[in-house]
């Protein structure tokens, strides 16, 4: 209960101005810290199942220019959100009241996402032209919303590196016979809960924290610190009403938005009838509607209102062409539909550094993509429809390895989208070297990437030559060299594989120095990156977050007159992360090397990161052995 | 293909008179060719995604209640590819600032249609009104968007609106050139002769049209003969833009037009304004601007700081030093580049920041308190792109500093960074020329760009039999490389900054660092001592040394390629690393690398490498890469290229060691 009357205290301040005073920051906590949060309370007050308030109130000091961000404060809204108020003032380093924030320190932005047509976001921004430091600001705003699906979050200390936390609330309200729901973050604590008029009222708080330091390899959650999510159990939405207690009850929500909404035009519909109607094999059937909707449609974001939940109607998306994920999913179900073929709208949260989904706490804003799944009787389907060149059936790292919400008829399920493992995730190039006397060669590699490790590669295909070329410059990891000629080809199977064939000139292959040549047999795969290790003892798990497999053989013609005076001895390292082969060895007069190395997956406690550093500066160093070859014997 | 670049500047002259430009226009909406729709790849870049098919705009002027303009706009883009499909989303910016009509331009008549080409079939898709969406930018600007409907590969896209806009003042800038390639684009003005615009052309693509012509016309009133003049200009297969390294900015190469209102007579009184025309006018016009000259009047702060300032001077940091220090000190510059003062200076002097004018027009001011002849001058930062040194062009300009003369030398000082000592420009700046606004004498001075990026690293270390090497190292920065040392100390703070220096060099142990000349006006240097370990390689009785122990060169940032534009390496560069090994006993050098010294022509850069026993039994080694210029010209670039490949080469030979 001690928390709490703090809270009261700091809620009725209206204490004269010199409360601020930088001076009275407690010396620890402005350690390293670029601004200071001297006390920040987030109040989200529910009204009813359709309305809320949020009233946000903040005083920060800014200790020096890194933390002047701090000294604006951008208020986002759309259609669904009206701002009452915002108010704000400027104090000087000893808390004395420089001005208020006045209209003409406001500005009214547009904040559509840089891959939407449009949108109805927008921001005010907030500002204050000032530079002595240290300074302190206060903002006040609060906002009315009818989005009842979203609850806020609250990470207070997601910006780790600059802002340190004198004291910092969250507090959500709700009205009798209205429940909230709630999930605490990485070691947040409980909250107090109190009852206000019949409903309850919940409270969370940090005091005190000091700035800290951003660790690699860590869990996506992990990043963003102590902190707390918040979702309806009832809510209501421009007229529509939802439960999110259950996976279930999410899915029957897509449902209703959904309704009706997979009516084709006929016309469109015969088309598809036709088009597969001498198929009898339903994957080949599937396969057929997803190249035709390939072919005819493409990925435009717009996102008005409820339209940034609800999907637009497959009739729309037949005569206009495009439509954004919602849209050309929602397209592609009533597709198969027309042939007969079930399938299931789906939620997803899209991209390679995607925190996982929390599978105990169902909630709309854990997903930010629709793909649609086609149950089958052995293996799923699963197509993303947003892409003209998407293998059939493939979801690379950008929506495969997780779990997704399925709408079926029968209400929400969470399930697991296809996983790619060490066996889908591989690359194996062979090089076959000519190297002259001079150390200049010429090579030719014939590549292959399969799985999440052709990602890059499809892409590439996809654009001109002249920019392939570019791609392949920046790709190739070889010091110096120039590409005489390239094929990149992939074959869009459920695991694609892309091929790449390269000529190429290296010059300088080998080194040489007097009468030695030194050459690193590993030509182009080389690892120098190597996880930063910092002094401080490590706080978050270390992830890993996919496995792959890589095996380079490389096979050298020398030039004539050429003995080998050292040849490294053959390497092998095997740790929880992975394991490392090389070896190289002399054949008919030819130097083979050969490097496998296997990346595993997984989750590791933090103790270990130090291992996980050595691994990589034992691969970077055997990378880099070389073989010295004598001229003239 | 390979060309370079070229500025055209053209003046505007009429070649004849009572000769209206009467050509009809190059394309006709909604008159698309089938052989446009047949084409499946655009023969002149087969790599293109997209191809602009035509981009035409006409731009009039009315006389209805004062003067408004008029633009009619057709465009038509030929989309090859999937990955061009972006080509099919339009953007149309325009002037929208709420209750001002003045300002406010209105976009009409918006038609747009897709054309597809299926079974020999043309099929047409038109732009629903309702697809068509209207974005509130910002205070003062809406963009239209849409996005074309039914794209294929193979589509032709084809749209027209009309812009009706209040703005006479002002004509936007056209680009004849775009990330793709473009067939035809052409702009025609119609502009009345109370209207003196301006126009420079930048472009290294040869015009197909460049006409003009004068013609009697009636424009404002009957009582007396009026003319008109129209402009027509017009680029053929302008080639795609493509971004490359060492660049300013693209808009220095791409293809535009550029105007300004150079002056304005009133066609009631017959009485003309003058706008910034030539230089001379330029320097007048920002002298008595409330937005500029000014101000420096308003920064009253200065006369009370000047004597206390003067007090600190000494001869070796005279007054001027002084005033730059303390002002570089006390002010925070808020990052915004603009030749224009916000607010009264003595108020920004209140709230310690502002942009690169206000704060360089206080020190301009403070400087004269002291007794200098200072002025301000205004340049372009390199994000901006080049200036004109023939046409004074106001919105080229982005950015003030000040000037003054010691010993008649130019000296150029801008307090907006903290890191930087008098004299020395920050890298933004070093873009070419500025122009020094004194109303007495106004004069276009050369920015020097003669301080060097210098780097310097000196090792001392004894290898031991395990391989490893014990000593000390020192890196050392001075010119732009010093500032960007101290810069990184400020900004990180001690810890962090040795820190990340550790985390850069993963194979050292037992690293104990200390810092030195951080404060002083010397080079900052990171003295360390060290343990490097896996510095060798060892096999048998021999141990392999590469001697530049990775801090060579090891990849070419100069890659064969195809180079378009000049490369602006941004300053003059020098990076030294001078080794001394002390051998482990028993060890005897088997083989080294050979000296070598090689330089690019006139001496604009070069290259020695040097390794050598020394009498004491060490072996020394020490490795030199200078640039002497900092723009190299497109043609250069092999050159550069060879000239790295060699410094790549050099950089990994080794040192071969026999165990005796």
């Amino acid at each position: 209960m001690k928390a709490l009357l703090t809270f009261l205290t700091i809620l009725s301040f209206q204490v004269a101005d010199a409360q601020w005073d930088a001076a009275k920051i407690p010396a620890d906590l402005k350690e390293k810290a670029h601004a200071v949060m001297r006390m920040k309370e987030t109040i989200f007050n529910v009204k009813n199942m359709g309305e809320a308030t949020q009233t946000v109130h903040y005083v920060v000091t800014i200790l020096d220019e890194q933390g002047q961000d701090y000294a604006n404060a951008p208020v986002f809204y759309d259609k669904f959100d009206k701002i009452n108020d915002i108010e704000g003032a400027l104090y000087d380093a000893k808390g004395e009241k420089v001005k208020r924030l006045k209209k003409d320190d406001i500005k009214d932005y547009s904040a559509i996402s840089g891959f939407s047509l449009f949108e109805d976001h927008r921001y005010k921004l907030c500002e204050f032209k000032y530079a002595n430091y240290p300074f302190t600001v206060e903002f006040k705003y609060e906002i009315t919303t009818k989005n009842m699906m979203m609850y806020p979050s609250w990470f207070p200390h997601s910006d780790i590196e600059d802002l340190a936390i004198e004291q910092d609330f969250f507090k959500v309200t709700m009205p009798a016979g209205l429940d909230m729901r709630y999930k605490e973050m990485n070691g947040i604590g409980k909250p107090n809960i109190t009852d206000v008029n019949g409903g309850k009222s919940y409270l969370w708080m940090v005091q005190n924290v000091k700035v800290g330091e951003k660790e690699p390899y860590s869990p996506k959650w992990a990043k963003r610190g102590p902190g707390v999510l918040t979702a309806p159990t009832q809510f209501e939405v421009q007229g529509y009403r939802g439960d999110m207690r259950t996976w279930k009850d999410l899915g029957d929500f897509d449902n209703i938005l959904g309704e009706n909404r997979d009516i084709l035009p006929e016309n469109v519909k015969q088309e598809v009838i036709e088009l597969t109607k001498n198929i009898t094999d339903p994957s080949l059937k599937i396969k057929k509607v997803y190249e035709y909707l390939q072919s005819k449609t493409r990925y435009i974001s717009i996102q008005l209102g409820i339209g940034g939940w609800q999907p637009f109607e497959a009739k729309y998306v037949a005569e206009k062409g495009y439509g954004d994920c919602k849209a050309l999913s929602n397209y592609g179900k009533a597709l198969l539909k027309a042939i007969g073929i079930e399938s299931h709208y789906t939620s997803v949260r899209a991209g390679d550094d995607a925190p996982e989904i929390l599978a105990d706490f169902p909630a709309m804003n854990q997903f930010n993509h629709v793909i649609l799944c086609v149950p089958m009787k052995a293996d799923t389907i699963w197509l993303e429809c947003t892409s003209q060149n998407n293998p059939f059936g493939y979801m690379g790292d950008f929506t495969g390895n997780r779990q997704a919400l399925l709408a079926t008829p029968q209400g929400g399920k969470l399930v697991n989208t296809p996983r790619y493992m060490s066996a889908d995730n591989w690359q194996t190039k062979r090089v076959d070297v000519n190297l002259a006397e001079d150390g200049n060669a010429t090579a030719e590699a014939k590549e292959t990437y399969s799985g999440i490790l052709q990602d890059d590669y499809a892409s590439a295909m996809e654009v001109g030559a002249e920019d392939q070329k570019k791609f392949l410059y920046k790709h190739i990891n070889i010091p110096s060299f120039e590409l005489n000629q390239h094929t990149i080809t992939q074959e869009k199977l459920k695991i694609p594989k892309s091929r790449v064939k390269l000529s190429l000139m290296v010059r300088k292959c080998a080194a040489k120095s007097g009468t030695r040549m030194f050459l690193s047999p590993n030509l182009m795969s080389a690892v120098s990156y190597i996880p930063p290790i910092s002094e401080k003892t490590r706080e978050s798990e270390v992830e890993l977050i996919n496995a792959y497999t890589e095996i380079d053989t490389v096979v050298y013609t020398l030039p004539k007159n050429l003995s080998i005076e050292a040849q490294p001895s053959p390497m092998k390292i095997e740790t929880k992360f992975g394991t490392y082969q090389s070896e190289s060895q002399i054949k008919d007069g030819k130097l083979i090397y050969i490097r496998k190395f296997v990346r595993n997956k997984g989750k590791f406690p933090s103790i270990v990161y130090p291992e996980l550093v050595d691994f990589y500066k034992k691969i970077s160093k055997f990378d880099k052995s070389q073989v010295v070859l004598k001229i003239g014997v | 293909m390979k060309y370079s670049i070229k500025i055209l500047i053209f003046f505007l002259s009429i070649f004849s008179v009572n000769a209206q430009i009467s050509k009809p226009a190059p394309i006709e909406f909604g008159k698309v060719e089938i052989t446009d729709l047949q084409q499946k790849i655009y023969a002149k870049d087969s790599s293109a995604e997209a191809v602009v098919l035509c981009d035409y705009a006409k731009t009039i002027f009315l006389a209805e209640d004062g003067i408004s303009k008029e633009t009619e706009r057709i465009m038509r883009i030929k989309i090859l590819k999937k990955s061009g499909y972006e080509f099919a989303k339009i953007a149309i910016p325009y002037s929208s600032v709420k209750g001002d009509n003045d300002k406010t331009e209105l976009i009409k008549n918006l038609e747009a249609v897709t054309y597809n080409l299926v079974d020999g079939r043309v099929e047409t898709y038109s732009l629903d009104k309702k697809d068509i969406f209207d974005e509130k930018y910002d205070a003062n600007t809406r963009v239209i968007k849409f996005a074309f409907p039914q794209v294929k590969e193979g589509s032709v896209l084809e749209y027209h609106y009309r812009v009706v806009s209040p703005l006479w003042y002002s004509l936007p800038t056209w680009y004849f050139q775009r990330e793709i390639p473009t067939q035809w684009s052409e702009i025609r003005y119609s502009i009345p002769q109370y209207l003196n615009f301006k126009i420079t052309l930048q472009s290294y693509i040869p015009l197909k049209i460049n006409e003009n012509a004068s013609y009697k016309t009636r424009f404002w009133k009957s009582t007396q003969e009026e003319f008109s003049a129209d402009y027509r200009y017009a680029v053929e297969d302008a080639p795609a833009l493509k971004d490359e390294s060492f660049v300013t900015t693209l808009r220095d190469y791409t293809a535009n037009i550029d105007f300004e209102l150079a002056s304005f007579t009133n066609p009631n009184t017959l009485q003309e304004t003058k706008y910034s025309i030539t230089y001379a006018d330029l320097a007048k016009t920002l002298s008595e601007a409330d937005y500029f000259g000014n101000q420096i009047g308003k920064f009253d702060e200065a006369k009370k700081l000047a004597p206390l300032l003067e007090t600190q001077a000494t001869t070796a940091q005279p007054d001027y030093k002084v005033a730059y220090d303390y002002l570089r000190n006390y002010m925070t510059w808020n990052g915004e580049n603009s030749i224009y003062v916000q607010e009264n200076l003595g108020k920004t002097y209140t709230k310690r920041t502002g942009n690169s004018t206000e704060i360089n027009l206080m020190l301009v001011r403070l400087l004269r308190e002291l007794g200098y002849d200072a002025n301000p001058l205004i340049l372009s930062t390199r994000t901006h792109g080049k200036i004109s040194e023939e046409i004074a062009l106001m919105d080229r300009f982005n950015y003030t500093i000040a000037h003054i003369q010691e010993d008649g030398k130019d000296i150029l000082l801008d307090a907006t960074s903290t890191f930087i000592p008098a004299g020395v420009l920050p890298v933004r700046c070093l873009n070419g020329k500025g122009f020094l606004v004194n109303k007495k004498n106004p004069r276009i001075v050369t920015l020097p760009n003669t301080e060097r990026y210098s780097q310097t690293t000196v090792l001392d270390v004894e290898l031991d039999t395990e391989g490893s090497l014990k000593g000390s190292v020192k890196v050392a920065g001075s010119g732009y490389a010093g500032i960007s040392l101290r810069e990184k100390l400020i900004k990180d703070g001690k810890e962090k900054f040795i820190e990340d220096f550790k985390k850069k060099r993963i194979t050292w142990k037992d690293t104990k660092i200390e810092l030195e000349n951080f404060d002083g006006t010397n080079s900052p240097t990171v003295n360390c001592e060290t343990i490097i370990t896996e510095a060798v390689s060892i096999a048998g009785d021999r141990m392999y040394l590469n001697p530049m122990l990775g801090s060579g060169e090891s990849k070419n940032i100069f890659p064969k390629n195809n180079r378009y534009y000049p490369v602006d390496m941004t300053y003059l560069q020098t990076d030294t690393f001078i080794a001394k090994y002390k051998i482990p006993n028993g060890y005897v050098i088997e083989e080294l690398p050979k000296s070598g010294k090689i330089a690019m022509p006139e001496n604009r850069g070069s290259f020695v490498y040097v390794v050598a026993k020394n009498e004491d039994g060490t072996l020394g080694i020490s490795s030199k890469i200078v640039f002497n210029k900092s723009i190299f010209p497109a043609e250069d670039y092999e050159i550069l290229s060879q000239f790295f490949d060699q410094i790549v080469q050099k950089h990994a030979e080794q040192v071969v060691l026999k165990k005796l």
